[in-house]
């Protein structure tokens, strides 16, 4: 068997050859993948070349939230299963089973959620929405498929790079939905034109705050000043076991840099919104208030 | 109709009266045979189902009679039981069959030599232990169905002291279950080693490695430089505190804030006074408006329980802090274990609360109050009424300001309210908790991970269904 499988570089092309892919699927894909070609032998082993293989992952992407949650639900039901089975064999075969079983289901909830997010949509709505979320833009094209005439704010989202805002336009644009851009700075000034406010999430967090692109906070907190609804679209994988108080608890921790020469304006890309900015989160296991979120989370571990 | 009427309900109601007067003259007489020492056959006594009636009747006169003294308590707050009130309600009998450990522990724990809701349940089970561990079945019964009985007794001497914590109660509910499930078959010997076995693992997981486990998902917040407040003492903060500027060498600075009459915050103070990498401030709760003025980074708070709406029960003076550190929009955090996580429901601090001796807020200086026990001090409250009779007698014809003037020279001068309970629109309140709404509650952090407030019912259910699988 190949000894030198990397397991950063399986992956990232996961997620390049896949644009549809989030990344806590794409982190038990690799996972899977990597029980598939080592073929561990006891579960000791099997143990230990997992939980090396997650924090290499962790260490090496930039961006591990979303990814931990996928690894630690990952590793959790492994833990969870390995001592169900008696003989060794059935028990490895199961787990790769399984997870494309999970990586199967994670797949089909985006479905769901556009599904269960539709009645949200009305007509005449003006919608606003952050950034580029897969979720976010699933659902709108759903409900435009529903005939539902609404039309869409979308801001720019600017220092992300990785969400190229624009995506999301053209491709709400391409399904037929009249698209609005607007700056970043923009949002305050077209609060009062909105009727509500979807974001989608990079991980969704215990006490039901979310992480997502910068931008998000401010949004929300216009949004609730406004009294307008501040709806979170996400999957249920990416509820992580992470309970921040504010941005500085996140891992992508930056210091401001003072100085009185000029200097390129440093970026971030990621920002904690605190559940009491949350209306609702619309996720593949129905619409949860952020309170039950912790309740999900609780339920997936100590089951 | 109500004119026809009128003539026989007053007749009703004398002859209700005069039967009233009758029963309460007859539980006066058996309540005077009780104290001196007559007892109501003791098997019937012995299988936990006391006989209602008589005992109802019983605090009924107590209560009267507590009314009749001078109860100097606020009227919103008469509901709440009195020391006096808990003590007369326990019958005295009782003290034969207590075991001497749980005397020591009683007597801990009135005079506050043991405070704090996880330090008393780590007493108490230590106690419980001793009980255990001398403890023999009587004849015609078996282990598992006597032993509760027996312990429930202890129980309710123990409730004499102080009420339980909501710690000790699910402690107790946790090991009556235990007993219970003891088979018949198991010698007096095995049962008592299992039991005393079952209860070092249960001090070790739900108290010790809870502490461990809670310690792990709040160091977090204490970063090197950082600036922390809490209230009290808790040995679960103290912990951290400890981990922190051991284990993990980061220097912080630590804002104890204190409240009178119980000084808990010195014990903390004094418990960390070895510790280089900590600065302590030490305030009293006054300041707190003043001190919150300078960057606090995080508030950690202890607690007694975590109720099921989400609010947190704890001492005193806590809801004030919450609110206080709300207000500046520093993050208040409350690290608790969760054998402090009740199922109950409460709106307000009024209902359900335990009230401490008034006497405790007057003394003077800064030192815990030191109490007497409840026999001392009946004896020298007997002492005292004896000596105002004399005295009276020797001065019939005298106004009430001599009176007043003999009962001042019997306690410290400087004392101005010492003797409250002779003037009349003097009410004196101590009590010994209250509840911060979840608004100003961040998260709570159990051993089971954190949650935000309003997910608490999630743990209880969780670890209710856990503990019954097991």
């Amino acid at each position: 068997m190949s000894s030198e499988f990397d397991i950063t570089a399986t992956y990232l092309r996961f997620l390049e050859d896949d644009p549809d892919i989030t990344m806590p699927i794409a982190a038990i894909e690799s996972l899977v993948t990597l029980l598939k070609i080592k073929q561990p032998s006891t579960s000791a082993e099997l143990i230990t070349l997992l939980s090396g293989a997650i924090s290499e992952l962790k260490t090496s992407v930039p961006n591990a939230i979303s990814l931990s949650a996928g690894c630690d639900l990952f590793m959790r039901f492994v833990l969870r299963n390995t001592h169900l089975y008696s003989d060794w064999e059935s028990c490895r075969t199961n787990l790769v089973e399984n997870g494309q079983l999970f990586i199967q289901r994670a797949k089909e909830s985006r479905n769901k959620i556009a599904e269960i997010g539709l009645p949200f949509i009305k007509d005449d709505d003006i919608v606003l929405v952050h950034s580029y979320s897969r979720v976010v833009c699933n659902l709108l094209i759903r409900a435009f498929q529903k005939h539902i005439r609404f039309r869409v704010i979308c801001t720019e989202a600017r220092p992300t790079e990785t969400a190229k805002s624009d995506t999301m336009a053209y491709l709400l644009r391409q399904a037929g939905i009249p698209v609005a851009m607007i700056y970043d700075s923009e949002v305050g000034f077209f609060m009062h034109k909105v009727d509500k406010v979807f974001v989608g999430a990079e991980g969704v967090a215990e006490s039901g705050g979310i992480i997502n692109h910068i931008g998000s906070y401010q949004m929300g907190v216009l949004a609730k000043n406004a009294n307008k609804r501040f709806y979170v679209v996400a999957e249920s994988h990416k509820f992580v076991r992470m309970f921040p108080l504010g941005p500085d608890d996140l891992s992508i921790k930056k210091k401001l840099e003072f100085s009185t020469e000029d200097k390129p304006i440093e970026t971030r890309h990621l920002e904690f919104t605190p559940h009491e900015y949350i209306t609702a989160l619309i996720t593949d296991l129905g619409v949860l208030t952020p309170s039950a979120v912790s309740e999900e989370l609780i339920k997936m571990w100590y089951d | 109709m109500s004119e026809g009427t009128k003539p026989e309900t007053s007749q009703l109601t004398n002859k209700e009266l005069k039967e009233l007067k009758k029963k309460e003259k007859a539980a006066k007489r058996a309540a005077k045979k009780e104290s001196i020492g007559i007892k109501p056959d003791a098997p019937q006594r012995r299988g936990g189902d006391r006989p209602k009636t008589a005992s109802n009747i019983k605090k009924q006169i107590n209560q009267s009679k507590t009314q009749s003294e001078t109860l100097k308590i606020p009227p919103l707050f008469g509901h709440l039981e009195t020391r006096e009130q808990r003590i007369s309600s326990t019958p005295p009998q009782l003290a034969n069959i207590v075991h001497p450990s749980i005397l020591t522990l009683c007597l801990k724990y009135s005079t506050f030599k043991i405070v704090g809701s996880t330090h008393r349940c780590q007493a108490m089970l230590e106690a419980f232990k001793d009980v255990i561990e001398s403890y023999k079945t009587p004849e015609g019964t078996s282990l598992s169905r006597h032993l509760t009985g027996h312990l429930s007794h202890q129980i309710e001497y123990l409730k004499s002291a102080r009420p339980l914590s909501t710690s000790m109660g699910n402690t107790i509910r946790w090991l009556k279950q235990e007993i219970s499930l003891i088979s018949i078959d198991e010698t007096d010997e095995q049962a008592q080693l299992i039991l005393t076995e079952k209860i070092d693992v249960y001090i070790k997981e739900k108290i010790e490695y809870a502490n461990i486990a809670i310690t792990d998902s709040t160091i977090q917040h204490i970063v090197d430089g950082s600036t922390v407040l809490t209230f009290g003492h808790s040995q679960v903060l103290l912990h951290i505190f400890k981990h922190v500027a051991t284990e993990l060498n980061r220097k912080f600075k630590l804002v104890i804030v204190d409240s009178r009459p119980l000084f808990e915050g010195k014990k903390l103070a004094t418990e960390l006074s070895g510790y280089p990498n900590i600065s302590c401030q030490y305030i009293f709760i006054n300041s707190l408006s003043s001190i919150l003025q300078e960057p606090v980074d995080v508030v950690l708070l202890g607690a007694h329980a975590m109720l099921s709406n989400g609010r947190l029960y704890s001492r005193v003076g806590t809801a004030l802090i919450a609110m206080s550190a709300h207000k500046r929009d520093i993050p208040v955090l409350v690290c608790c274990q969760s054998i402090k996580f009740s199922d109950k429901v409460q709106l307000d601090s009024v209902t359900m609360n335990e009230l401490s001796e008034g006497q405790d807020l007057l003394t003077m200086g800064s030192k815990p109050t030191k109490r007497n026990g409840f026999a001392l001090e009946q004896f020298l409250k007997e002492k005292r009424t004896q000596k105002e009779e004399e005295s009276k007698g020797k001065k019939n014809s005298n106004n009430n300001n001599n009176s007043n003037s003999n009962g001042v020279s019997l306690t410290k001068p400087e004392d101005p309210l010492a003797n409250y309970r002779e003037i009349d629109n003097v009410t004196i309140l101590n009590i010994m908790y209250d509840l911060t709404p979840p608004e100003y509650i961040q998260k709570v952090i159990t051993e089971v991970g954190s949650l935000p407030p309003s997910s608490v019912p999630v743990i209880l259910r969780e670890y209710k269904g856990n503990s019954s699988n097991s």
